[in-house]
Order: structure tokens, then sequence, then C-alpha cells
């Protein structure tokens, strides 16, 4: 009964800037080698439902801000039917902010981001997976990979880690007010996502890295940018530069068990008015990233993000006051200020035995109306995915992306697409 | 599985044309990532609905009303458009808010109790401003309003705490009396005290009689 939770600082923006064209839903899913039975799939859901009960909420309203209430209902699954991404309404969802879907091949597991962030949602589908493998019939050995029904949900697992790791002490960062090139293009006659999903090797794709002296994500922000490039800014002048927020684990650099949302935004880019070369693109994309990875300028993060928050007159004005100063604030700051979100969830790792069932894991982001296409990877067993979702009908940047890696870098694309918009002439 | 000659990329068995360019391929089927068929999600929206019809006539009547009261003012100088502007808008947020839609019913009774609080108090501007709206009539209301929210909130004990919130809000509506009576806008007080005090009764009573569970409610909707 007593069971509730604060929104953690992330959370606390997503209901107040979210409707049909920013949804703040994303998904995260896994093809299995044979088709999926719902029943069991069922059986492993209700097995897992107590492990997490920071994903089993509803969205409540409270006079100061929006909190987290424990959902008593149970949780069903769905066929899949909608465009990935698509609105989640509590109120025809039983009041859950989460949706497990399946259609043949697929499990797919649909977050309001307010419940968690990508690290969070892939742990919940991997439980999934195990029992879901389990009660198939097959027996898999954990390896401490997986969390266990068993256990219970740890106090670790339920914190909000951006409160852990605040530093009250000043350090002056530097809050750029660019305006960025933004992404222009025709929306689709029926509105929706459309979802293109390009596979290839990751240890290729990482040794092509390697050989311009980046990682992958610094590689992909750097192809991203300079696809745009080269398809719509090549030919004409633009003063905006064009920025990509790529979106930081901060486990990976903060000890943290949290299943909540634990994440920072980080924006590296450039204004780019003369022909550029892509190594050379690339390299100072990984040295920005690299700059900006680091642990004081991460803390800065957190403690611009918790100013706001822990700002007396912010958290005495009533919730519906601050929606509409949220709502505006979001607009100038958070979306004119990025071209495109780039998230990079990296290897997810499985217990070995479990690898034979599973084709590839999809993580899949949402588009939002300044920036109509985003860009989400993944990888597991040397599978990577990369994913560009957009409700803009062109798609002259992501062809120009994937063709790049497929002719100059001369890697194995296979491309795969949910076809939205395909029927519309 | 069929290369695109113009894009370089393999691409899987269930597409008959690039998803990158277009291009028409040579795939047979198949495919273990296929999406579902969305035909039927395709949304379609209904051009006429009685909705559309009765919106369309409720705004054409306001307006030929109001162009009619305009016109013949030198002849007529009373502004009786109002009312029927008032009348109609009236009308339609009855239907719109308390009859079709599916909102809490705290949230009709208050949405339903501002309407017509607007409403009698433009039939009076109308009539001279006897100032009978602000004196009498809008205190009332808002006890009626208290009132029934509290019954409600009595009868069905389970959601008893989601009521609590509508019952604040009608507090702080009760002190629109005073404000009105400060600015002239009305010329008797002890209504608007009484609203005032029945509003404070019911929220004291409703600390006093509440359990636990409401407590840890208050608790959770409160905190900063």
């Amino acid at each position: 009964m007593g069971k509730w939770y604060k929104l953690d600082n992330a959370a606390k923006i997503f209901p107040s800037v979210t409707n049909t064209k920013n949804t703040s839903v994303f998904r995260v899913s896994v093809l299995l080698n044979d088709e999926i039975d719902v029943s069991i799939l069922q059986k492993a859901v209700d097995t897992i439902f107590d492990r997490f009960p920071a994903m089993t909420v509803r969205l409540r309203r409270g006079v100061f801000w929006n909190y987290l209430d424990n959902n008593t209902e149970k949780l069903y699954l769905c066929e899949e039917r909608e465009y990935p991404c698509s609105m989640i309404n509590p109120k025809e969802n039983r009041g859950y902010l989460i949706k497990i879907l399946y259609y043949k091949h697929r499990i797919s597991v649909e977050v309001f981001h307010s419940i968690t962030d990508g690290a969070g949602a892939i742990e919940f589908l991997k439980s999934l997976l195990y029992y879901y493998l389990k009660f198939l019939g097959h027996s898999i050995d954990s390896e401490d990979i997986i969390l266990l029904a068993e256990d219970g949900a740890s106090a670790s697992e339920l914190s909000d880690s951006f409160r852990n790791f605040y530093q009250k002490k000043s350090v002056v960062h530097k809050i750029e007010y660019m305006k960025a090139y933004s992404i222009k293009g025709n929306y689709f006659d029926n509105f929706g996502n459309n979802v293109i999903h390009g596979v290839l090797s990751a240890s290729k794709l990482n040794a092509a890295a390697k050989a311009k002296g980046v990682t992958i994500t610094a590689y992909l922000t750097a192809l991203i940018i300079y696809s745009i490039w080269q398809t719509r800014m090549k030919y004409g002048t633009y003063d905006n530069p064009v920025i990509v927020a790529v979106p930081v684990n901060l486990r990976k650099y903060f000890p943290s068990r949290t299943l909540r949302n634990f994440f920072g935004v980080v924006n590296v880019g450039l204004r780019i008015n003369k022909d550029i070369v892509f190594d050379e693109l690339a390299k100072d994309i990984g040295e920005s990233l690299k700059e900006k990875t680091g642990e004081q300028y991460l803390r800065n993060l957190i403690k611009n993000n918790l100013k706001f928050e822990d700002n007396n007159f912010t958290r005495f004005v009533p919730l519906f006051i601050k929606n509409i100063f949220v709502n505006r604030g979001f607009d100038v700051w958070g979306e004119r200020k990025r071209t495109l979100t780039l998230s990079n969830m990296g290897n997810i790792i499985l217990p070995k035995k479990m690898y034979e069932f599973i084709n590839h894991f999809e993580f899949v982001l949402y588009p939002s109306k300044k920036s109509p296409i985003n860009c989400a990877v993944c990888s597991s067993d040397d599978i990577l995915n990369i994913t560009f979702t957009r409700a803009v009908v062109e798609t002259d940047i992501i062809q120009y992306f994937f063709s790049f890696l497929a002719e100059k870098e001369e890697l194995d694309v296979k491309i795969y697409s949910n076809d939205w918009g395909k029927g519309d002439d | 599985m069929t290369k695109c000659i113009r894009c370089g990329v393999s691409v899987d068995g269930q597409h008959k044309n690039c998803p990158l360019c277009g291009r028409r391929l040579d795939n047979k089927g198949g495919g273990k990532t296929e999406y579902p068929a969305y035909g039927q999600s395709y949304r379609r929206i209904k051009t006429f609905t009685l909705y559309k019809l009765y919106l369309f006539l409720t705004i054409s009547a306001i307006l030929i009303s109001t162009t009619v009261n305009v016109m013949t003012l030198p002849t007529d100088p009373v502004f009786w458009s109002g009312i029927v502007t008032c009348a109609l808008l009236y009308t339609l947020i009855t239907i719109r808010n308390t009859i079709i839609s599916k909102r809490h019913i705290g949230a009709k009774i208050l949405v339903q109790f501002i309407s017509l609080a607007v409403f009698m108090f433009v039939i009076d501007i109308c009539n001279g401003f006897s100032k009978w709206s602000t004196n009498y009539v809008i205190p009332f209301l808002i006890v009626v309003s208290t009132v029934i929210i509290t019954i409600i909130a009595l009868t069905k004990k389970s959601l008893w705490l989601d009521y609590a919130g509508y019952l604040f809000a009608m507090f702080f509506i009760s002190l629109c009396p005073i404000v009105l009576f400060v600015f002239r806008l009305a010329t008797v007080i002890w209504t608007g005290v009484m609203a005032v005090l029945y509003s404070v009764l019911t929220i004291i009573g409703l600390i006093i009689f509440s359990d636990e569970k409401f407590k840890n409610e208050t608790r959770k909707r409160f905190h900063f």
C-alpha cells in the first residue's frame, strides 16, 4: 500500500512536454528465432512483475509535482498493432506507463521515459526473456547477469541517483544558447513513425572506428553529421551548427544500480561552412565527446539539472503553472539546441546459453517536433543494430548514412523497416 | 534478402521496395523481422458528426444574434445577444463536459459551477447589473456545489481521496465573493462569508474524520 516514488530529475520533464508529436515513449525489443508463444510470455510477465516495482506504476498528479503510485492491475500483453513509440494513454492501458507487445518473432517493451531510461528498460527485457526461455523448457544459468524474480527489488535499484551524486560545490559551466540546424520534412499523410533498422557486425564497425581513432558512438555521431551535411547543407549557406544530443549512461561513470533514470545529455557538434573531411570530423567529435564525458563535466550536468528542481521558488509553484513554463523552456533550451539525438545503449550482455535463441536486439527512440529523425544504437553478440525513427517522409539522410557504411567502409549492412506510410500514395 | 544496387545494402525478404530509396527489389518474401501490416491503424477522421453540426449551428446562432443586436442597437438599446450567446455556450459546455465527457465527477461539477456562475453574471450585467448574481446566486452555487461533492464522496467511500482535491478547490473558489465585494461588484457580504464558512467546515470535517490512508495520500499529493 505505502509504495510510491517521487519522479527522478529527468522524469519530471516528460509528463509536461508529452503530446502525440513527442510521445516520450522509447522501445527496446528483441527478435527471437522462433515465433512468440503468447501464454508462456504472459506467464513470464507475471513472474517478474514484483521484481520491478518501479516499472509497474501509475502516474498521479500532485499539487506541486507528479508522482508514481503503486499499480495493482494485472499487466497484460498486447499484440503489436500501432507504429513503434506511439503515445501511451494510461486510461486505455490499465494505468500502466509501459506496454509489452508481441508480433511474430518480436517481443517489444515500450516505456514512458518518466519510468526509466534505456539501461533500466533493457534489464526488464533481459529478465523477461530469461523467464520466457526458461518456461519454454530450456535450462539456462543466469550467471548473475539477470535480475531474478526470487531476489526482491533492492533499495539501490529504486534510488534517485541524480540526488545521490549531487554536489553542491559550484563550478562554472558554460551554457551555450546557439540555435541548432533543424531537419525539415513533410509529415506522412497518416501521422506515425517509420523505423528503418540497419544490422551490421559490431566488431567490424569498431575496427573502422578505431582506424579513425574514435569510439563507435563518436564515429556514428560524426557520420550522421556528415550525412546531414552531404544531403542538406552542402549546397547552401547555413549559419546554424549541427548539434547531436548524445545521452550518456551515468552508471558507467558513477557507481549506481538504479533501475530508474540516470543519464545525462551531452551536446556535440559544430558549425559547418566549408567542405569537411570525414576523418577530421570524426576526430573532432571524438575529442569533444571525450571532453564532455569527463567526471567534472558530468557532475556539472547533474548539478545544473538539479538546480532547477531544488530552487525554492520552483518547488512551491503549483504543477499546472509549472507545466506551462516547462513546456516553453523545453522548446527553447531543449528542442532548439539540437538537430537530432543519437543514443547508444552499448553492448547487451546475456548468459551464454540465451544467445542461441535470440536473433538480435533493437532500440528505438521517439521523434519530436523539432527532431523528426532520431537514431538509436545497441549491440549484442557482435550484432550491431542502428535504428532511425522518423515522422517525415524523406529518407535522404538515412540513405546516405547506410550507403556510406556499406560502400565506403565496405561493411555488410542489412536493412529492414516497418514501412509506415508506404501505402500513402 | 536482396541487395539494393543503388544503396549498396542488403534488404530483408519482406520488402518489395528498398526502404532507403524506394527502388524495386527482387525479394520473394519471408524474413523474421516483420512488423504488422498497419492498414487498420490508419485513422480516418469523420468529416460529419452530430456534434460538429451542433457546434456549427451554435457558432452561427451566436454570430447572427450578435450582428442583429449590434445593428439594431439605436432602436433597441438592450444588449440581449450577450444573454443568447452565454446561454448557447452554457448549453454547449454542459453537453460536452457534463454529459459526454468521461472526466471525474468532481471536475464536472467544478466546470458546471463555473459556467453557470458566469452565465448568471452575464444575465445580471445585461439587465442593469443590480448585483443579484454576485450577492446571492454565486455564493449559493458555491454552497450547493460543495454539498453535492460532499454527498457523492460520502456515498462512494472508497473514492473519498479523489474528492478531497475538489473540495480544496471549492474552498479557494469560495473566497471569490469576498474578492468581488472588495471590488464593489457585490454589495452584500454575509452570503460570501457564509460560503467560505461552509467550505472551511467541510474541510475540517474531512480532516477530522479521515483515516490513515487519507493522511498517506495527502503526503503524496502535497510532496515538494
